[in-house]
C-alpha cells in the first residue's frame, strides 16, 4: 500500500492545491470551469446506444433511511382516497403532495454546493463563511449557480472490480495507485473537465442484508492523496458511491480532507451516496467507461446542495 | 380563430385518444414509450454548440411565489454566520439545511407523474385512483417510474414570436392550426417521441413588476383541448409550457384540465408546468434551430405524484 501523506502534507494542500483566483475573484463555479463546450460535444459523441443509466438511490420516504438526517418527508395533501363525492358531478380530480427532506447526510444521493464547506471561516475563493446566514441561506455558491445543469464526459473508475472484491474493505482507502490500476484495466484516461465517479462497491454492500455485510465500522474512499492527483487531472466533479470521505477519520483535526481541501481550496463540487451498481453493470456490458453524464440540480436559491439523480448516457 | 370542438367531442377524447393497454396492462410509462434508443442517438446528434440552457425558473423562499400552494422552504440548519456556536469547534465546518415544497400548482417548474391525475375515479391505464394513499403516496404511476431520467429530441414552438406578440392574452387558447404555422415558420416539424414545448411569452409578462401586469383572476393562455388529437397523431411524448399546459379557463364546464385530464389519464402523456421558455426562445432564435436535445431527471422519490425538476436543453 502507498505512504499516507502527513497531516502537514494534507494541510500544505490547502495552499498548494489551491484554485483561489484562478477562474476571477467573483468565480462562483470553481472547478466546473474547467467544462468547455467543447468537452460537452465530446461527451455528446460517446452517446453511440442510446441508453441511460441512473447513479442515484430512490428516495423512500417509508423506510428509516440515515439516522442521523431523519427520513425524507412526503407528506400527501391530496389522494385519490377522499375524491369529492360522486354526486357533484364532478369526475375531475389531483393528487398531491409536500415533499421535503435533509439531503446531506449519508443516504440520499445529493451534490454538494461550494457553500457546504467552511474551512477557517472561509470558503472556496477566500468568501467568508458567513455569507451562509440562517435567513438568506446561501448568499455565495448556493446550488443555483449550477442553474443551467452540468452536462460533460463522466467516466467511471471501478477500483472494487480492480482489485477483484465485491466491496472495499471497511476502512480502506483508494490511492492514486489504485486509480491510475483502474485506468489501465479499463482502457481509459481521466482528462480535464471530466466527472470521475469512484466505485467501491458500497451499493452492493448496502443491498445485502445486514448479517452479510462484514465489518461495518467504516467507510472506504479516497485517500487525501487522491486530491493532488485530481487537480492535476483537472477533474471538474467527483462522485461515489460513499460519501466520498473515509471513515474512521484518518487526520486529527482535519476529518473529511477531501470535503475541507477538495471544495474549500480546490472549487471541486462532490456528489454524495450514489448508487453505482447499475452504472457498473452497463460498463461491464460495453466494456467502456466513459459516457455523457448529466446533473440537473434544481435552481433553489440559498441552498447549500441539492438532491440529484445523474443520468448516464451511452 | 379555429371552431373549437363540442364540449360532447371533446369528452369523446378519452376514448378516441385512450392508449390504455396501448404499451400493456402494468404499463407506468405511458407516452414516454415513444421514445426509443434511436431517438435518444438523434437527440445527441444535435449537439453542435454545446451549449447548455436551463428551462427551469429559480426556487425562491423568501418571496410569494403562489399563495394557493405556499412558500418552498429553505430551512437553514447550520450556517456560516454562527460558527462559534457549534459545538465541534476547530477550523472545519459545515452547512446544512431542509428543502422542501408543495411543488404542485403555477409556480414551480415540475414534472407531473401520471398519478397526478384522476377521471371518474380513474387514472392512466385504467388504474383506481385509490391507489394514491395517504400513507403510501402513490403504489401506482408514481414519479420513480422515470428513474432513469428522459433524454430525447425537444422542440420548442414560439406561438408568441409567431403571433408577433409579447405575450398571449389570459386565456388565449393555442390550436394545432397555431402549432402548425409555428412548425412552418421555424423549419420544424414534430415527430414522434419528441418533448414539445409551447411558448406563450407569459415566461417575459412573469418578470414585469406586478404594478404592470394586472391580476387575471386565474387565467392563462395555454394548449386548447383541440391540441389532443394533434399530440395523440404526431406522437408527442411530453409536453412543456411556460403555463399551466391547460389553458384556463377551458371554455368547457365539466373539463376545466382538459389537457391535464385526458392527457394524462386516457393518453399517459406527461407534462411540465411552469417553466420559463425565455431564455430558450432567444437561444432558439438566435441559432435558428428549435430543435435540441433535452433532458430530465426527476428525483426517484417513491410514491410522490411529479418531482420539481431543471429540464436542460442542450444545442
Amino acid at each position: 500500500m502507498p505512504n499516507a501523506p502527513s497531516l502537514d502534507e494534507v494541510l500544505s494542500y490547502f495552499e498548494t492545491l489551491s484554485n483561489w483566483g484562478r477562474w476571477g475573484a467573483d468565480d462562483q463555479l470553481g472547478a466546473i470551469n474547467m467544462i468547455s463546450p467543447a468537452k460537452r460535444r465530446e461527451a455528446a459523441a460517446l452517446v453511440t446506444e442510446g441508453i441511460t443509466v441512473s447513479c442515484a438511490w430512490d428516495i423512500n420516504s417509508v423506510m428509516a433511511h440515515d439516522p442521523s438526517y431523519r427520513r425524507p418527508q412526503r407528506i400527501m395533501l391530496g389522494t385519490g382516497e377522499d375524491l369529492q363525492d360522486p354526486a357533484t358531478g364532478d369526475r375531475w380530480g389531483f393528487a398531491w403532495e409536500f415533499l421535503g427532506l435533509i439531503y446531506h447526510g449519508f443516504a440520499v444521493t445529493h451534490l454538494d454546493s461550494l457553500a457546504h464547506v467552511f474551512w477557517d471561516k472561509k470558503m472556496y475563493n477566500g468568501v467568508p463563511a458567513e455569507r451562509v446566514a440562517s435567513e438568506k441561506g446561501a448568499q455565495d455558491y448556493a446550488i443555483s449557480v449550477l442553474g443551467q445543469g452540468v452536462n460533460s464526459r463522466g467516466v467511471l473508475l471501478d477500483v472494487a472490480a480492480t482489485k477483484g472484491k465485491d466491496w472495499l474493505d471497511a476502512d480502506e482507502t483508494v490511492f492514486p495507485e489504485d486509480l491510475e490500476a483502474a485506468e489501465r484495466r479499463q482502457g481509459v484516461q481521466v482528462s480535464e473537465g471530466d466527472i470521475l465517479l469512484l466505485r467501491t462497491g458500497h451499493a452492493r454492500k448496502r443491498r445485502v442484508p445486514k448479517d452479510q455485510r462484514g465489518d461495518e465500522s467504516g467507510i472506504p474512499s479516497w485517500q487525501a492523496a487522491c486530491l493532488p492527483w485530481l487537480r492535476a487531472r483537472g477533474v471538474a466533479m467527483i462522485g461515489s458511491d460513499t460519501a466520498n470521505d473515509v471513515a474512521p477519520q484518518q487526520y486529527e483535526g482535519m476529518e473529511n480532507p477531501v470535503h475541507l481541501v477538495g471544495v474549500t481550496a480546490m472549487g471541486l463540487w462532490l456528489i454524495d451516496n450514489c448508487d453505482l451498481e447499475a452504472l457498473h453493470a452497463t460498463c461491464e456490458a460495453q466494456q467502456r467507461w466513459a459516457f455523457q453524464l448529466t446533473i440537473a440540480p434544481l435552481r433553489w436559491l440559498g441552498a447549500t446542495g441539492c438532491p440529484v439523480n445523474p443520468i448516464a448516457v451511452f | 380563430m379555429p371552431t373549437p370542438p363540442a364540449e360532447s367531442a371533446v369528452l369523446a377524447y378519452f376514448e378516441q385518444l385512450s392508449n390504455w393497454g396501448r404499451w400493456g396492462d402494468d404499463d407506468q410509462l405511458g407516452t414516454l414509450n415513444l421514445v426509443t434508443s434511436d431517438k435518444r442517438r438523434a437527440a445527441a446528434a444535435l449537439i453542435h454548440e454545446g451549449v447548455a440552457v436551463s428551462c427551469a425558473w429559480d426556487i425562491v423562499s423568501d418571496s410569494q411565489p403562489d399563495p394557493s400552494f405556499r412558500h418552498p422552504q429553505r430551512i437553514m440548519l447550520l450556517t456560516g454566520d454562527n460558527l462559534e456556536a457549534l459545538h465541534w469547534g476547530g477550523e472545519a465546518a459545515f452547512s446544512l439545511d431542509f428543502l422542501g415544497a408543495a411543488y404542485h400548482g403555477f409556480t414551480i417548474t415540475h414534472l407531473d407523474g401520471l398519478c397526478h391525475a384522476f377521471w371518474a375515479g380513474k387514472m392512466y391505464n385504467g388504474y383506481p385512483a385509490a391507489a394514491v394513499t395517504a400513507r403510501e403516496g402513490a403504489t401506482q404511476l408514481g414519479i420513480e417510474a422515470l428513474q432513469s431520467g428522459v433524454v430525447t429530441r425537444g422542440v420548442l414552438l414560439d406561438i408568441a414570436a409567431l403571433k408577433g406578440k409579447d405575450w398571449l392574452e389570459p386565456g388565449e387558447p393555442v390550436y394545432p392550426e397555431d402549432l402548425e404555422a409555428a412548425e412552418e415558420r421555424q423549419s420544424v416539424r414534430v415527430e414522434e417521441g419528441d418533448a414539445l414545448f409551447l411558448r406563450t411569452g407569459w415566461g417575459k409578462r412573469k418578470r414585469l413588476p406586478k404594478s404592470q401586469r394586472p391580476s387575471t383572476d386565474g387565467a392563462y393562455p395555454g394548449w386548447h383541448a383541440a391540441c389532443l388529437p394533434w399530440f395523440h397523431e404526431r406522437g408527442i411524448a411530453m409536453i412543456g409550457a411556460d403555463t399551466g399546459n391547460d389553458a384556463y379557463p377551458s371554455g368547457y364546464q365539466k373539463l376545466q384540465h382538459p389537457i391535464h385530464s385526458i392527457g394524462m389519464v386516457a393518453m399517459g402523456l406527461w407534462h411540465i408546468d411552469n417553466c420559463d421558455l425565455e431564455e430558450l426562445g432567444a437561444t432558439v432564435e438566435r441559432l435558428g434551430r428549435s430543435a435540441f436535445h433535452l433532458s430530465l431527471a426527476p428525483l426517484r422519490w417513491i410514491g410522490a405524484t411529479g418531482c420539481p425538476v431543471n429540464p436542460i436543453a442542450l444545442f
